[in-house]
């Protein structure tokens, strides 16, 4: 169980890069090269080759900006989640190098240089699909969507967010808890979903340090001028990230941060006992839940939640159980386009149930100990959700 | 520059003319003591330092202070590592740091900064070093022009690093140190980490040396794939930080003396 990803050049197939996640071998070049032959042939008798199944996987092959094809293959029998996989790596790519460099190759061995930072978004993006083994992407990250925490002190920390952004001349900001966005500015949420996701990915590769100062380009909004990802790190465990431009530099905004900042010490620690409930202790749900898993599609954030007390007898928390049947029953509550759309989907387990509702763009997945009836959860279910979604939280 | 705040400093001169004249005292009265962290005082400094979750050292953001309550004397630098793309510097930066690192390597993207902080013993005092590591992917450092600007902007000190199994990382060092130290005039102190010197070495300890001399820099050597958890790990590092806060202590005491020779 695993994927393969590599990149080649449209024009010679020559390599740019391979990554491969989990069980799988990573393809020898004999293959790589017959992959990309396929490819090669089909494109010059003007057919698009768009993917092929073998017994254990899929293989999929997709074309970018005339000049760059992307080949997975994976165990995951799901095109929609690899085009989907493929297209995220390219903006990626484009991230790391800006779409000018991948349009028009000059030097592929530079190129293949320059690419060499995005192997970590790469595998953290690919960490994010299920693949229905614990030991595999056994991280609890959602495919494009950013983790959030809804913390009781959200009012003023937005409050000093937005006079810090300002200090920085920058409009994009936003302070994380344990790498969940707890507050972001309002340009924050306009960037693209992928995008926000690959900041992110940023932002939690760089958490062992204590700040940072990366060039990145947007692949929607600024593919062909980098922009600056600068993070300080306030308390461990809590940073405050801008997206700004080539002034002030990385101490002047550290120095900005400091006395930003520094009135909202105290704050900031409470924050940290945030996770893993992600809710503030006002919020109080039906004792019979477990967890919940609550997903904005269209916005493409995510609250993970899950209660600490779990019985022995789980080898498996609530947040692997919740992300693996978001994947596996409640994600295409929203994405199928069958005449009739289902609302609801559950199971049952010998410990524990698992229900999830749709209401527009959202889905909401609840984990339940055995003991409730499976009749009563849609109830508990909704409930829930209500004071989630409640005014005063403003998630 | 990080100078220490310039009151002490100045008073630290005062007593050292005055013990000159008097007591004939050297300089070595002056320079952070080796043997200090393994006192039971330096034990229970250090400990401060632990995470009891991880069994690393802890880091420390921008709001807090490892010793919250007391009044330490704090001071605080620039280091700036520079050397070939894949040669160790963010694993060397770890290591100082005291934690665990990325099992498989990723280039770094940009500039990451970690702070770290190591109390030492001068004197009779015991001050506390805070070591502001900046760590920039090579290839971020070629391809943008603020990245190299930033770095060595109020920059106290340089550590090369180079790798024993690539010669190319090694002798690539002089024109790096001409590019880097040579040329600024507030005269940031120095010094070259090999880094995998268990490994095949393309580096021959008399080239070492050569160059020690030849370029007047001392060289040190670090193994960075060995993790050691727990108060040991310090044990292991003490060496390498105690003397970058030695250098950086004398380069400036030197620097007040001359000031208070012109005052
Ligand atoms: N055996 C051994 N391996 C080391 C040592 N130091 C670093 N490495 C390995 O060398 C690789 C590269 O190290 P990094 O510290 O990431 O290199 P870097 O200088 O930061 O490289 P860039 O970010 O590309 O500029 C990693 O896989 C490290 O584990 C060492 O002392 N011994
Ligand atoms: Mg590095």
């Amino acid at each position: 169980m695993g994927v393969n990803v590599m990149c080649v050049t449209s024009a010679g197939g020559m390599p740019l890069f391979t990554r491969h996640l989990g069980r799988a071998e990573p393809l020898p070049f004999s293959v790589v090269g017959s992959l990309n032959g396929v490819h090669l042939f089909s494109k010059s008798h003007d057919v698009k080759l768009l993917n092929t199944h073998t017994e254990s996987s899929t293989v999929l092959w997709k074309e970018y900006e005339e000049s760059v094809v992307l080949i997975a293959v994976s165990a995951l029998n799901d095109e929609t989640v690899l085009v989907q996989l493929l297209d995220t790596i390219f903006a990626a790519m484009i991230l790391t190098v800006g779409i000018e460099d991948l349009k028009s190759i000059k030097n592929v061995e530079r190129l293949k240089r320059e690419l060499r930072p995005c192997y970590l978004l790469v595998d953290k993006i690919m960490e994010c699909l299920d693949f229905g083994d614990r030991y595999v992407g056994s991280s609890t990250q959602i495919f494009n969507c950013v983790e959030t925490v809804l913390c009781a002190e959200k009012l003023s920390l937005m409050v000093c967010l937005e006079s810090y952004v300002e200090c920085i001349c920058s409009l994009f900001g936003c302070v994380t808890v344990e790498n969940c966005i707890a507050v972001a500015t309002d340009a924050w949420w306009d960037l693209d979903p992928v995008e926000r996701k690959l900041l992110s990915h940023i932002i939690i590769a760089n958490s062992n340090c204590t700040a940072f100062d990366i060039p990145v380009f947007l692949p929607g909004k600024s593919p062909t001028v980098p922009f600056r990802l600068v993070g300080v790190c306030l308390i461990i465990g809590v940073w405050v990230t801008v997206l700004c431009g080539p002034k002030p530099d990385l101490a002047a905004i550290q120095q900005t941060a400091f006395q930003v900042w520094s009135p909202l010490v105290a704050s900031l620690r409470s924050m940290l006992n945030a996770r893993p409930h992600s809710i503030p202790s006002t919020v109080q749900l039906h004792s019979s839940v477990l967890g919940f898993l609550l997903v904005d599609k269209k916005i493409g954030k995510y609250l993970l939640s899950s209660c600490s007390m779990l019985s022995k007898k789980e080898s498996r928390s609530p947040s692997e159980v919740l992300k693996t049947f978001y994947y596996q029953a409640a994600a295409s509550l929203v994405d199928c386009d069958k005449s009739h759309k289902p609302l609801e989907t559950y199971w049952c387990s010998e410990y524990h149930k698992v229900h999830g509702i749709r209401k527009g763009a959202l889905i909401f997945c609840v984990m339940y100990s055995a003991s409730v009836p499976t009749h009563t959860m849609r109830l508990i279910s909704e409930e829930s959700l209500t004071s989630l979604l409640s005014d005063s939280l403003s998630w | 520059m990080a100078i220490l705040s310039g009151l002490f400093g100045f008073v630290l001169v005062k007593e050292y003319v005055l013990n000159l004249n008097d007591n004939r005292w050297n300089m070595d009265h002056f320079l952070p003591s080796f043997e200090w962290h393994h006192t039971a005082e330096g034990e229970t400094f250090l400990q401060h330092l632990y995470n009891g979750r991880t069994s690393g050292r802890k880091l420390f953001g921008i709001l807090e202070k490892p010793f919250q309550s007391s009044n330490l004397e704090e001071v605080c630098y620039k280091l700036v590592f520079v050397g070939k793309t894949g040669v160790g510097k963010t694993s060397t930066i770890n290591k100082v740091a005291g934690i665990s690192a990325y099992s498989s390597y990723f280039e770094t993207s940009g500039i990451r900064v970690t702070d770290v902080y190591w109390p030492v013993k001068v004197w009779d005092k015991i001050i506390l070093f805070k070591l502001q590591c900046w760590d920039a992917g090579s290839s971020s450092m070629k391809k943008y022009n603020h990245i190299p600007l930033s770095c060595v902007d109020n920059a106290d000190f340089f550590i090369f690093i180079f790798s024993f199994n690539d010669a190319q990382s090694f002798n690539e060092l002089p024109q790096l140190i001409n590019k880097f130290v040579t040329s600024r005039d507030n005269q940031p102190g120095s010094i070259v980490i090999g880094t995998r010197s268990m490994l095949k070495t393309e580096v021959m300890k008399s080239e070492i040396k050569d160059f020690e001399s030849k370029q007047n820099i001392e060289v040190l050597t670090i193994q960075n794939s060995i993790y050691h958890s727990g108060p040991y790990e310090t044990v292991k590092v003490a060496p390498l930080l105690n003397t970058i806060c030695e250098k950086l202590w004398m380069r400036d005491q030197q620097y007040i003396l001359k000031q208070g020779i012109k005052v």
